[in-house]
């Protein structure tokens, strides 16, 4: 069990982040979850998971100002990120757009098959 | 008888010839008495017949003469013919023996007779005539008249001594006549002159009363122009008015700039638009360049710059800051002013705030953009927990409950692809969506929708031809938009099209444009509902019947992505035979669009 991967999801909708994390489950990964940026980053800077979910618009700290803190830190500098949103504001994603280590995707317009896939592809790179 | 009608104007417009005229008249009246009365006498009590017949024609002759100078005026004529009478009288009587002893003596005046009706010269000759006639009679006739030698030497030395008074007397009075004269002449000269003065002041008058007229009509020329003009600057003052009371309502500054002494006015509305007091206003370009938001500036410059060099009206949108640090956005627009050398010389031009109209756009913006993550996120949650529920995630599921459940995701979906349209045509109302052509494959993006409606088509049992014709790998598309084109014509040919349909296919690159051609064989488009085809929210009666779930959307966004992409969109329905869609690019790819937001 070694290489279980564990996967952080900073949700704060409970409907969205229990089906995510009950997916993901399934599919073997470990689950972290936080309710807003701040405890994402809190337990992202404490646990170093192999991969962020993380939402956009959350209280207290929403994903991109906590991508932006994660980026400060040296593991966080290369640490996998996958915004999921529903908002698709260009300007707002812009500013994380240019890491290697970073995917956008729109909640509302993939399955969670697709994403699971996508999770598959981004742990292995 | 023209010498009769002679009218001896010369001799009567002299006072001294009416009063020899007159003299003449009342000489004539008494030789015609006297020689009807001697004529009478001489008749019947003396009975000497002869004598007194001559006298009575002599005294009718001059009757006649009277008459004939008061019909014609003739004083020369009748006074000559007078003075011949009188002498043929005397010298008659003197040859007849007429005169009894001192009768003679009346000979003495003849000589005053002439003078004084014909003047000192006829005096004289008929003086000299009539003595050279008494001597010349009694030399050679003597014994034929009654009169001795010294009877005729007395009446002579008497006849000479008063025609030599009168003679002298005469000279006297003409002289003072002749200084009479000269001073009436001057006198009359004096006249004429005046006459010509007054006939010249009347000229003047007349030319003088002429040019009144004239400046009379000139000034009324002048006072209507004035009127006019008047006129004119009331409407000028009302419109000013006007103008002033609709740029005060509407808050619009107004500036001129004279570019030559780079002298720059504003009027108070400016200044309140910049947040500053008109006596802080130095009146210059750069006083205006100052107050402008630095990252606006150079922009601003640039587009002033431009309008400069006669490219075109400066019209644009900057931010000023206040002093009090308030960031206002201005909308500016002016308009240049150049000489016949196409030098500028001035350029007027209008600010207004804008700030509430940019506020009410970036609300706008948040709200849609609020309200699709919150349409969205419910929507999100429901697909992700229906996925999980039909993939069995949960626990086996009753084939009931994967019907129901099924249906339920497939509605969810259908809400999604709802909330995607209206955001996505919201995004093109606003202008504020991103076209960013990148070089796609054409194909690759054909076959990759296929493959997305490949459960639908397959359902509806169609077939499927595709033609890719000349290099398509790399024209330039934003994929997104690219995309939605294909999904839209290809998803409508598969709904609309009955079962065991036609669909055709066509991609070509052809004649500098891209051309993509979606046909299929199934209800045509009623003739009455073509020209709305296009429209939002508009949906075809029989589309309708076909599918009830469309929402009229989606041909409305393909054209306003053809439309703000450099293409076109266009479509062709035969009754009964086929439908075809078009979508054409020009071969260098879709148009790069500036703004705020992707589509879905």
């Amino acid at each position: 069990m070694e290489d279980k991967k564990t996967i952080l999801i900073v949700e704060d909708e409970k409907s969205i982040s229990g089906a995510l994390s009950d997916k993901l489950n399934n599919e073997g990964y470990t689950i972290l979850q936080a309710k807003n940026g701040e405890e994402g980053l809190k337990i992202a800077l404490k646990e170093h998971p192999d991969l962020m979910l993380v939402d956009i618009l959350m209280p207290k700290m929403d994903g991109i100002k906590m991508a932006k803190e994660l980026r400060k830190d040296i593991w966080g500098k290369t640490a996998k990120i996958i915004i999921l949103t529903n908002v698709t504001d260009l300007n707002q994603v812009q500013e994380v757009m240019d890491s290697e280590v970073f995917e956008y995707l729109t909640k509302s317009n993939v399955t969670l098959e697709y994403l699971t896939n996508k999770v598959k592809d981004f742990l292995n790179r | 008888m023209s010498f009769l009608n002679k009218k001896d104007n010369t001799f009567l417009s002299t006072p001294i010839t009416s009063m020899r005229c007159r003299l003449l008249k009342v000489l004539s009246y008494i030789a015609i008495v006297v020689l009807f009365v001697f004529g009478f006498l001489n008749i019947f009590p003396q009975n000497n017949f002869f004598v007194g017949f001559v006298q009575l024609v002599i005294g009718v002759f001059l009757m006649l003469n009277v008459l004939f100078l008061k019909k014609f005026n003739n004083f020369k004529l009748a006074s000559l013919v007078f003075i011949f009478t009188l002498f043929f009288i005397m010298i008659f009587l003197f040859c007849t023996g007429g005169y009894q002893d001192t009768g003679i003596y009346w000979f003495c005046l003849f000589p005053l007779i002439v003078y004084f009706l014909r003047g000192r010269k006829y005096g004289l000759y008929f003086s000299i005539l009539f003595i050279l006639t008494i001597l010349f009679i009694y030399i050679f006739k003597g014994s034929f008249v009654p009169y001795n030698f010294i009877q005729i030497r007395q009446v002579l030395s008497s006849f000479i001594t008063i025609s030599l008074i009168t003679h002298f007397y005469l000279s006297i009075e003409e002289k003072d006549s002749e200084s009479l004269e000269e001073n009436e002449n001057k006198l009359k000269s004096i006249n004429q002159k005046l006459q010509d003065e007054i006939q010249n002041s009347d000229l003047i008058k007349k030319e003088l009363s002429e040019n009144i007229l004239d400046s009379e009509n000139t000034k009324k020329a002048v006072l209507n122009i004035l009127e006019d003009v008047q006129d004119e600057k009331i409407k000028v003052e009302k419109i000013s008015q006007k103008l002033t009371l609709a740029t005060k309502s509407a808050k619009i500054g107004v500036w001129e700039w004279d570019i030559v002494k780079n002298k720059l006015s504003w009027d108070n509305i400016m200044c309140v638009l910049y947040g500053i007091k008109p006596e802080d206003f130095r009146g210059i370009y750069e006083t205006w360049l100052e107050k402008l938001h630095p990252d606006d500036k150079k922009h601003a410059n640039e587009e002033m710059q431009t309008t400069l060099s006669g490219g075109k009206d400066f019209d644009t949108v900057f931010r000023v800051i206040w002093p009090n640090q308030e960031i206002h956005y201005i909308k500016a627009y002016a308009s240049l002013e150049s000489d016949i050398n196409g030098k500028p010389i001035k350029m007027v031009g209008i600010n207004f705030d804008v700030s509430h109209d940019k506020e009410v756009d970036i609300e706008k913006t948040e709200f849609v953009s609020l309200a699709s993550h919150q349409l969205k996120t419910p929507v999100g949650a429901l697909n992700w927990n229906l996925e999980l529920l039909l993939g069995g995630d949960y626990g086996k599921i009753t084939e009931k409950q994967r019907e129901i459940i099924s249906d339920m995701y497939k509605m969810n979906q259908r809400m999604n692809d709802l909330i995607n349209s209206l955001l996505n045509v919201s995004r093109i109302d606003l202008g504020v969506f991103i076209i960013e052509p990148v070089p796609t494959n054409w194909v690759d993006m054909c076959d990759e929708v296929l493959a997305e409606l490949d459960s639908k088509i397959k359902i509806k049992n169609h077939i499927i031809t595709k033609k890719y014709i000349g290099d398509l790998a790399t024209i330039p598309a934003d994929p997104k938009l690219l995309r939605i084109i294909f999904q839209n014509y290809i998803s409508n040919a598969v709904k609309y099209t009955h079962g065991s349909g036609v669909i055709n296919i066509i991609v070509e690159n052809k004649n500098d444009e891209v051309l993509i051609s979606v046909s299929n064989n199934g209800d045509s488009i009623p003739e009455k509902e073509k020209s709305r085809i296009f429209s939002k929210l508009f949906r075809a009666s029989n589309a309708q019947e076909q599918d009830p779930d469309g929402n009229g959307l989606g041909l409305y966004i393909v054209k306003k992505i053809a439309e703000n992409g450099g293409g076109r969109v266009w479509f062709e329905s035969r009754e009964g035979k086929d439908t075809v869609f078009y979508a054409s690019f020009p071969v260098s790819g879709m148009i790069k669009r500036e703004g705020e937001k992707v589509l879905v």
